[in-house]
């Protein structure tokens, strides 16, 4: 049944939030805009005029002209290191090469080098992952200069460091799962194995060199005077050495190569389900900026939300008059179905197991779960607690950590607690998360934390018989909430990789597609279920 | 009536005369070769049957076959159009024999006209004006520079046995006399089987002034007026008219009372036309007769209203002619224009291809169009390259001009080149319009009918640029993931632009052209953007979308109104253009306000490939076949040499040393066929 709006765009509450959430967007459309520059104008003019295309012409031309391309974490190592590293140094995404949904990992030589910080090796494994779980062949542009030496101790040694980008390679190629490699700059030491672990790889002349140890250190080993070309040049491994496959005459013709080494990519991508011819919402999805309260202590109807991401903003609820803090419901999004668990109000026991049994029934048919989280955690007290909500929420937990279909979560508001696992956070492997850029996400909100810890100081004191002050507690609680307020901001969680990015409202009925289009790559696999606490 | 007839011919001519057979209730064979089996004239036969293989030789030339098939299917006349059989005295009389009705003259009255010199002997006892000429029997080389040198240079070199211009040279000084004999000679050879040839004084500023006749098998014989013919590029007629510019009645009358004559001296029956020149001093000269319905005979329809097929019909069936001269009336003015597979722009050579796109104008009674192709036809080498006529008429001849230029403004053969272009700019030149033609016409007319027209390139650009945006990509188009939203060509980017540049060659220069997109929403496609509000934007993925397009320092914003089929219409900055564009590989056309632009797309990978382009070969400026080979490896040659020559079309083309140099090799021999663009010779 298709959703009939509430919504008055003519309020004077809908025209504040509409003008709140426009500035965050307009924010995160700026700095976006600013990362995609990489190293900046003046490197990448010094790219052109070597004749190297700037790592995101790179990808437009590698992809399917005019197709799109779903960008993962712009907003990697945003403000994180002293340095700025924009985007890591890494682009990476999921785009169209010659008719394939495909994973693109392409080094930025204009950043630093192309060097690998401790968050470019994780965002480099967080689109291996992607791939493997989607069945998605990567594509590996590569032009680095290998681990950035200064964080060499956050950037080698540890399981889901450096040595990992190839097992996983090793890994996928045993899935079937095409490795290609196009050598477009320098691969040293470490970074030559990204082409030769590939199934397949592509040298550009005069530009692209693989080798275990460069010129310097090859002159300080041994004292062998040679030029890079000559140690490790497309010539070398191409002609001689056969550690690469394809030559190519300058970067528009490696990434035609690795086009047409996709186009006799035979893999037929099979839909699992009945698809419907895909219909758009009845409703202009820049309402959702409107709809979103700028105050975020004030609810908001979660179904306007699906109005604007659904089929015709259709939703056949399930159990509409039980639990009714979780809208549980099938829908069609892109003509796809799929089952919607999404947050009105605080988490019941009645919510919990509401969410559980529909997952259970997604699993079963297979329908893809889509999660839209906005939740303060389960509700506490003494009631709750003997009526055994912890047995509920664990249910639930199950349910989603158990869950084989693809899912897809959505932060559009407050994801806090284990309202985040229930309603599958990062760590219950969501094929994607994305967050929207009025999300916070912490163990609690900021002013909770601060009044938990100001009691807690409160007793404290209280225990000794010394007094309290509203002054001193506000003294303790101001740098709290500031604390909370920066860390659980989503550039704060997108630039160490706790989502997949920060999406403008209005694009998140389109990325969801795309991401659920993609997840179709892979089959869906059979759920089994652990042991529920009844 | 006849019950069945069969039809000895294909293309337009065999679609026309079915058009009028079946229209009399006649049932109508139809004969085709290999290559013509999916031909309109064999869909629009009540019957049809193979001849053979595409070579006329094997196919529409055979004789025996053509009269086998007609005995065997119970055909009691065979038509034999225009070209082929239709002037050859054997076939008629094997018809003869064979109790089948020739629809057409007796064998002798073919025969007598067929030879060029015989016809000028008859002629000349019937008192009927010659040119000067020597149409004798003697041929060798020396003997007839003497005879040219005689009559005096400018002389026409034409095959005896000739017609339609093959086997026919001009010659301007006895220099190249030879040469020029020679090539007639073959090419006379291999079109009609006989070397022989005639001279003839050309006669300068020409007209050529043809008058139509019909006779009945009862000595009735009458002119239904003349055409003017005089418009020829490469001795071949490509707009023909009637009434003739400024004949006045009485050279009207006088010009029939001797066509007539000429026809009542050898006896004819059936349709006919006598060729005549006339000079600037109002003197006609007898050229040659045809014994045939001709291409052209739709401009005396149009003037006359009669069917002359029809009288053809009826005169073969042994029926008197149910007119007088005195019941015969000129009405206002018809133009008929041919449509040839060749290219303008290239010394009017032959072109092949497949047809991807056709488009007639409206027919009414002013209106006419004579075809025998349709879409997907593939025009070969084998046979006469004219596909089509689009015959008009008017009160006046401004009206019929007038009528053609809206006509073939909406006529488009894409895929094969032709002359239409060419056509629409001879019929706009002043000379033309104000009716000073004469068969030197184009070669006059060479600088103004070469001239480009002066538009702004950029709107065609931007529709080539829109049309290859919202084309989907091959590799989309057999997805189980069929409303896959990776296959939307939106270029959807999370918070960045997208643009794309395109590149494209037109006349020779290249453009690029930038596209930035503009992202909208489904909703936005769907409620807000669309001309046609609630189209749902999956079924026309197109509506609404919006992009800025980049051409040098012009900038035009674009709203895509609609694309369907060949159909793309959008606004342009403050405009709605509505253009047509077929699409052929790398090949785009674009029809903007009747033009016909000609595009290539350049994919990036080949701009950096066109530097590997060879040295230093020569290539078939077209397909055809070898007809013979002049230098072998290691001949010197000198620039402009001739060192092959080739035959398309029944055209003989020669290919000359481009600089003086060494042969290196040959690949090809005498008979063999090539395509075009083969290798047909390195040369250092």
């Amino acid at each position: 049944m298709s959703i009939t709006t509430k919504l008055n765009p003519r309020s004077a509450d809908f025209k504040q939030n509409s003008s709140a959430m426009q500035a965050l967007v307009a924010d995160l459309h700026h700095k976006i805009c600013t990362i995609a520059l990489g190293g900046g104008e003046a490197a990448l003019e010094k790219m052109r005029a070597k004749g190297k295309l700037p790592v995101r012409e790179r990808i437009d031309a590698l992809l399917d002209p005019g197709s799109p391309f779903l960008e993962l974490s712009a907003l990697a190592a945003f403000d994180v290191y002293d340095e700025n590293v924009p985007a890591a140094g890494i682009i990476t995404g999921i785009g169209l090469v010659s008719g394939h949904e495909c994973m693109i990992i392409a080094n930025d030589p204009s950043v630093k080098g192309g060097t690998y910080f401790p968050l470019t090796v994780k965002k480099h494994l967080r689109a291996q992952e992607i791939a493997e779980q989607n069945h998605l062949p990567c594509l590996y542009l590569v032009d680095s200069g290998g681990a950035f030496l200064p964080m060499q101790d956050e950037v080698f040694p540890d399981k889901l460091h450096f040595g990992r980008i190839f097992y996983n390679q090793a890994r996928m190629s045993a899935l079937s799962i095409p490795q290609i490699a196009v050598v477009m700059g320098s691969c040293t030491a470490g970074g030559a194995y990204v082409p030769a672990m590939a199934d397949e790889s592509i040298m550009v002349k005069n530009q692209a060199t693989i080798f275990l140890a460069g010129p310097p250190l090859v002159k300080a080993a041994t004292g062998e005077i040679v030029t890079a070309e000559e140690l490790g040049g497309a010539d070398v491994h191409c002609k001689i050495s056969g550690v690469a496959d394809h030559y190519a005459n300058d970067d528009t013709h490696a990434l035609q190569i690795a086009r047409s080494i996709m186009q006799h990519y035979p893999k037929v991508k099979k839909i699992p389900f009945a698809i419907q011819a895909p219909c758009a919402p009845r409703y202009a999805p820049e309402e959702l900026y409107g709809l979103i309260p700028s105050d975020k202590k004030k609810p908001f109807d979660v179904r306007e939300v699906i109005a604007r991401i659904v089929d015709d903003s259709a939703l056949d609820e399930f159990k509409q008059l039980y639990g009714t803090t979780l809208i549980c419901g099938f829908a069609h999004l892109n003509g796809y179905p799929v089952g919607i668990v999404a947050n009105n109000g605080i988490l019941f026991s009645e919510s919990a197991d509401k969410g559980t049994q529909f997952i259970q029934i997604c699993c079963q048919r297979k329908i893809p779960l889509i999660f839209l989280q906005n939740i303060n955690g389960f509700m506490v007290g003494k009631k709750y607690e003997t009526q055994g909500i912890a047995k509920a929420g664990a249910k639930m937990v199950m349910a989603v950590s158990c869950a084989a279909v693809p899912k897809f979560t959505v932060i559009i508001g407050g994801s806090f607690g284990a309202g985040n696992y229930g309603m599958c956070g990062r760590a219950f492997n969501p094929r994607f998360l994305w967050m929207w850029p009025n999300a916070r996400i912490s163990v609690m909100g900021g002013e909770q934390a601060a009044n938990v810890l100001a009691q807690v100081k409160k007793d404290q004191l209280e225990a000794k018989g010394m007094p309290f002050s509203d002054a001193e507690e506000n003294a303790l609680k101001q740098p709290i909430v500031e604390q909370y307020e920066k860390t659980g901001h989503p550039y704060y969680a997108s630039a160490r990789l706790w989502d997949d990015g920060v999406i403008d409202p209005k694009d998140t009925r389109r990325v969801l597609a795309l991401a659920i289009s993609a997840a179709l790559n892979a089959p869906i696999d059979e759920t089994h279920f652990g042991v529920f606490r009844t | 009536m006849f019950k069945k007839i069969l039809i000895a011919n294909r293309g337009e001519i065999a679609c026309r005369i079915m058009r009028t057979a079946q229209k009399m209730g006649i049932h109508c064979i139809a004969v085709y070769s290999t290559i013509d089996d999916n031909a309109l004239h064999v869909q629009m036969a009540d019957e049809a049957h193979l001849l053979g293989d595409a070579p006329s030789v094997d196919s529409y030339l055979c004789g025996d076959k053509i009269i086998a098939i007609a005995k065997k299917y119970g055909a009691e006349a065979i038509h034999p159009g225009y070209g082929f059989l239709s002037e050859n005295a054997n076939f008629a009389a094997a018809c003869e024999k064979e109790k089948i009705i020739f629809i057409g003259p007796t064998p002798a009255a073919i025969l007598a006209m067929g030879s060029k010199s015989n016809a000028k002997e008859i002629m000349t006892k019937a008192k009927v004006p010659c040119t000067p000429g020597y149409h004798g029997e003697k041929q060798d080389a020396d003997f007839l520079l003497q005879e040219a040198k005689k009559i005096g240079f400018p002389v026409l070199i034409k095959a005896t046995m000739g017609g339609g211009g093959k086997g026919m040279r001009r010659v301007d000084d006895a220099k190249q006399f030879k040469e020029a004999l020679e090539s007639a000679q073959r090419e006379a050879l291999s079109s009609f089987g006989d070397k022989n040839v005639l001279l003839e004084k050309y006669v300068l500023n020409p007209r050529h002034i043809e008058i139509q006749i019909m006779a009945d098998n009862h000595n009735n014989a009458l002119y239904l007026f003349e055409r003017d013919c005089s418009l020829q590029r490469r001795h071949q007629k490509i707009i023909e008219e009637a009434p003739g510019l400024g004949i006045s009645d009485s050279l009207r009358r006088k010009m029939g009372d001797t066509a007539v004559t000429a026809a009542k001296a050898i006896g004819y029956r059936g349709a006919g036309t006598i060729e005549f020149l006339l000079d600037d001093q109002g003197q006609f000269y007898f050229m040659e007769m045809n014994t045939r319905l001709q291409v052209e005979h739709p401009v005396t329809e149009m003037i006359t209203g009669f069917d002359l097929v029809s009288w053809q019909l009826h005169i073969a069936y042994g029926e008197p002619l149910a007119y007088q001269q005195q019941d015969l009336k000129l009405q206002g003015h018809a133009i008929e224009v041919r449509l040839y597979a060749e290219d303008a722009e290239n010394d009017f050579l032959p072109a092949t291809g497949t047809i991807h796109y056709l488009s007639w104008p409206e027919t009414n009674k002013n209106v006419r169009v004579d075809s025998g192709i349709q879409e997907k036809d593939s025009i070969s080498s084998y046979y006469d390259p004219m596909m089509a006529k689009l015959i008009v008429h008017g009160d006046t001849r401004h009206d019929a001009i007038n009528e053609l230029e809206n006509a073939l403004k909406q006529l488009h053969i894409i895929g094969v080149k032709n002359n239409r272009g060419f056509l629409r700019k001879l019929i706009a030149v002043d000379d033309f319009i104000d009716g000073k033609i004469n068969t030197n016409f184009i070669e006059e007319h060479a600088v103004a009918l070469k001239m480009a027209a002066n538009t702004d390139i950029n709107p065609i650009l931007c529709a080539a640029a829109l049309h290859l945006v919202l084309t989907p990509s091959e590799n989309t188009l057999h997805s189980a993931d069929v409303f896959s939203p990776w296959h939307e060509n939106d270029g959807f980017r999370l918070q960045l632009p997208y643009q794309r540049c395109l590149h494209f060659k037109y006349e020779d220069a290249n453009y690029a052209v930038t596209v930035i997109y503009h992202s909208a929403s489904e909703y936005e496609q769907k409620y807000v953007n669309s001309h046609n509000v609630g189209a749902d934007p999956r079924v026309c993925p197109n509506i609404g979308r919006t992009y800025t397009l980049q051409i040098k320092d012009k900038t035009y914003a674009v709203n895509i109104h609609e694309k369907t089929g060949h159909s793309l219409s959008f606004t342009l900055n403050d405009s709605v253009q509505t253009m047509q564009i077929i699409a052929h590989q790398q090949q785009l056309w674009i029809i903007c306000d009747g033009i016909e632009y000609a595009l290539q797309t350049i994919e990036p990978l080949q701009a950096t490939n066109v530097e590997h382009e060879q040295r230093g070969h020569l290539t078939a400026p077209m397909p055809g076949a070898i007809v013979a080979v002049h230098v072998k490896a290691g001949d010197k040659v000198q620039k402009d040499d001739c060192l092959i020559v080739m035959e398309a079309m029944k055209m003989e083309h020669s290919i000359y040393a481009p600089q003086a140099g060494v042969v290196r090799e040959v690949f090809y021999a005498a008979g063999d066929r090539v395509d075009e663009g083969a290798e047909l010779l390195a040369f250092d």
